[in-house]
């Protein structure tokens, strides 16, 4: 089965076996071609699949009828001198560009022709090309190579041999001077390398994969066919790049949030020592409070009988309301009421109520009733005494006695009594009787009116009949 | 190109490594805020329990301080105005126990009518008189012997009216002899401390206010007041100016039966009916001072008149030594029992 067959079978069906045999029919002349330029075997490997590849991609836009060894050497070369100068772009230039330099100084050299050898083949008239790729890279006999061509074996043997005339002119003009035997000798001997074991299976099962994947996908594996590693190392790149970005981020969430919890766990930590001071404080002054009450529970000294106390607090309310009241109720006052101690004031509270108004009432009658009594004797004194300055004449006004007074008193209080009689006491009916009088009483529902003389003194309601003076 | 793989590895298998490292290290860091968590938790319930274990210490506290307000102020709620009352109160009873201790030292004070007091009488005697320096003890001590005489004198007063009721209006010749007419037993040695100033008819004796029973010997001269009772009536004061004023009651009745029932226009009049010769020149100087005074008499001997002056106005009217130092323990007595 020719080289058209198969690859139409390959295009056709994607019969790998096809693929299988045209790899293994020129895989030599590919590696061989794809050697010569990057002089590193595993880059040349690589140019091979590549080749190869391209092949399985571009079996069906092959024209029919090109020879299929043609097309690999175009190819091969083209990659091959992409993968030299890529090479060389990693490479020490300048020791590259010196090992070439070495190179063609030595013409003799078939390492000086290898270089050369596929730019010459390239420059080749077509047909002669052919025949001098099927001569020397497939390794055809003539009869093989007439047979391609359509021409008998005489006609191929002139073609190859004015083939090989054409590539000594080639090497010739750039400085590299062989025979044309020799280097026909040379084309035979080295022009066909030997691809290693095992890349003929590599290719074919690149092949395969590249039968059952769209263009696209195929160009993919290309790549991958041909760096394969490096797109691991991509993958490991994106991968570690990703997870970087993603750790990083993760990071530094991770650290805020770690950050946070830390600042709430040394906040609720001070919380809790401060909730700890607060209870041994309280807990200190517990047990202070408890040894007080423990000193408080012994059998205190009783202020007396419980009863008792109910009425002397009773009575301590009382005065405290009497004092109040003493100074809110003004209108309740009479001038009088100086004639009291505080301690009547106390003694005045020591019963009855204070609850309603009639009961405050009622009470300031009382000490009301106290505070004119404690002016009667006063008064009578002071009277006495006017009486012995004035040669027992009485006064006019009440108010003439306001300077006999021992001590001295507020005139306001005489300004609610008057005269009754006035004259000399001597001459009154009655001297012993009534003098003085009190001209109107605070709360005329309560109060008694007082009537004073020498003689004694009265004190009633004052709606009542005054009773007899009281000796 | 092999040197390429090999940095390109290189650099993979550090970015790996890197890579897992800081997977290693968020990882870690996984670990730790896992372990955070779990210690915020544990720190939160730590916290509750620490905060109820507070909030218990401080009902603690404060149940302690309401049972120690309580126990400081039984039977009123804590307040400021209570805890003051409840100091007063808690002084007041002290006042009120050094009053008694008091007689309780002093037995010699002490009368038997002070059993007539209540404990509100003593804690009002106790509010009324300092009991710091002597003087102000002798004056509480006369002025509680005073207050237990004035609750025991209106039994005194029922038991006599009685008395004399149920024997023809006469009088008993001994106080004694009342002690079946007390309503409620007294003990005796009360009646031994009064006498009868009188005996016969009641309605006799006691015409013008003349008193039938009055007490025997004062405690405290300078401060005790001495009570008097009559069937229809009391009277009380300063120890010698009752005294005094029954000389004159007593003498103007006198003069009064003496004379077909009129009364003595002049006290001078009253001289011969007195046999004490320092109360009769004290009624002199008295009957003097009414002359000059148009009639008037020191008011506070409560003798029925013109009651105009006080027993100081009286000195100027005294020579006699005797009656003078006589009107001067009357006038030392009104100003240790002020009105």
């Amino acid at each position: 089965m020719s080289d058209a067959e198969l690859l139409q079978r390959y295009a056709q069906d994607g019969t790998n076996d096809a693929f299988a045999s045209l790899i293994g029919r020129h895989l030599n002349l590919v590696y061989s071609v794809a050697r010569r330029h990057v002089h590193s075997a595993a880059l040349a490997e690589d140019v091979a699949q590549s080749v190869f590849t391209e092949l399985a991609c571009s079996a069906r836009h092959i024209k029919p009828g090109t020879p299929l060894v043609a097309w690999l050497h175009v190819v091969s070369r083209r990659k091959a001198i992409n993968a030299a100068r890529g090479e060389a772009r990693r490479a020490e230039r300048e020791h590259e560009a010196a090992e070439l330099e070495s190179m063609k100084s030595d013409p003799a050299k078939w390492s000086a022709v290898e270089p050369l050898l596929d730019e010459a083949v390239e420059s080749l008239e077509a047909t002669d090309r052919t025949a001098i790729l099927l001569r020397y890279f497939a390794n055809k006999n003539l009869r093989e190579v007439g047979a391609a061509l359509g021409t008998s074996d005489d006609a191929a043997q002139k073609r190859v041999t004015r083939a090989v005339e054409q590539l000594r002119a080639f090497f010739l003009r750039r400085g590299v001077t062989v025979t044309a035997t020799g280097l026909a000798t040379d084309l035979s001997a080295h022009a066909l390398h030997v691809a290693p074991a095992g890349l003929g299976a590599t290719i074919s099962s690149a092949a395969a994969l590249a039968s059952s994947h769209s263009a696209t996908s195929i160009a993919a594996v290309s790549f991958t066919m041909t760096t394969l590693e490096k797109a691991m190392l991509g993958a490991a790149l994106a991968l570690a790049l990703g997870g970087a970005v993603f750790e990083a981020t993760r990071l530094r969430a991770s650290t805020t949030a770690l950050t946070n919890l830390r600042q709430q766990n040394e906040s609720i930590a001070a919380q809790i020592d401060a909730a700890q001071r607060q209870r041994e404080v309280a807990q200190r002054h517990t047990a202070e409070t408890l040894l007080r009450l423990a000193a408080h529970n012994l059998p205190p000294e009783p202020v007396a009988a419980p009863a008792v106390e109910a009425e002397l607090t009773a009575w301590l309310k009382r005065a405290a309301r009497l004092r109040q009241l003493r100074e809110q109720r003004t209108e309740l006052s009479v001038p009088e009421f100086q004639f009291l101690q505080e301690n009547d004031w106390f003694q005045a509270a020591r019963e009855g109520r204070l609850d309603s108004e009639a009961d405050i009432r009622e009470k300031f009658a009382q000490l009301r009733w106290d505070a004119e009594y404690a002016f009667v004797t006063p008064l009578q004194r002071a009277l006495g005494a006017y009486l012995f300055a004035h040669d027992g004449v009485l006064p006019n006004r009440v108010g003439e006695l306001v300077s006999y007074f021992d001590p001295l008193i507020d005139p306001a209080v005489l300004a609610r009594y008057e005269m009754m009689v006035t004259g000399k006491l001597s001459e009154l009916p009655s001297p012993r009787g009534k003098i003085i009088a009190q001209k109107s009483p605070r709360d005329p529902e309560r109060d008694s009116v007082w009537q004073i003389g020498l003689g004694g003194w009265s004190s009633g309601r004052a709606q009542n009949n005054l009773s007899p003076l009281k000796p | 190109m092999r040197q390429v793989r090999i940095i390109g590895w290189l650099v993979a298998t550090t970015l790996l490594v890197a890579a897992a490292c800081g997977l290693a290290l968020l990882a870690r860091q996984q670990q730790m805020l896992t372990a955070e968590r779990r210690h915020l938790v544990r720190l939160q319930h730590e916290f509750t329990a620490e905060r109820e274990r507070c909030d218990e210490a401080n009902r603690a506290l404060a149940e302690a301080g309401h049972r120690l307000a309580e126990a400081e102020n039984p039977g009123m709620p804590a307040g400021a105005q209570d805890r003051e009352r409840r100091a007063e109160l808690k002084q007041w009873g002290l006042q009120t126990r050094k009053l008694k201790q008091l007689f309780e030292n002093q037995p010699s004070q002490r009368i038997p009518e002070l059993q007539f007091l209540t404990e509100l009488d003593w804690f009002s005697l106790a509010h009324r008189f300092a009991l710091d320096s002597e003087s102000d003890q002798r004056r509480a001590a006369a002025a509680a012997r005073h207050a237990a005489v004035w609750e025991f004198v209106p039994l005194l007063k029922r038991a006599l009216g009685d008395y004399v009721a149920s024997h023809d209006g006469l009088l008993p010749t001994d106080v004694s002899q009342l002690l079946p007419f007390f309503k409620t037993p007294i003990d005796p040695a009360i009646l031994a401390r009064y006498t009868m100033s009188g005996h016969g008819p009641a309605r006799e004796h006691q015409r013008g206010g003349v008193d039938t029973i009055v007490e025997r010997t004062p405690v405290d001269e300078d401060y005790d007041w001495r009570h008097t009772v009559r069937t229809d009536g009391q009277y009380s004061g300063p120890w010698d100016s009752v005294m005094f004023r029954n000389t004159v009651l007593t003498a103007r009745r006198d003069y009064q039966v003496a004379h077909g029932g009129e009364a003595a226009k002049s006290d001078l009049s009253l001289l011969p009916y007195i046999s004490d010769p320092a109360l009769r020149k004290l009624v002199e100087g008295f009957a003097q001072y009414q002359q000059t005074h148009h009639g008037q008499q020191p008011l506070s001997f409560g003798i029925p008149g013109l009651n105009a002056g006080g027993a100081l106005d009286l000195l100027p009217y005294i020579q006699d030594p005797a009656a003078r130092a006589e009107l001067q323990k009357i006038i030392r007595q009104e100003k240790n029992n002020p009105r």
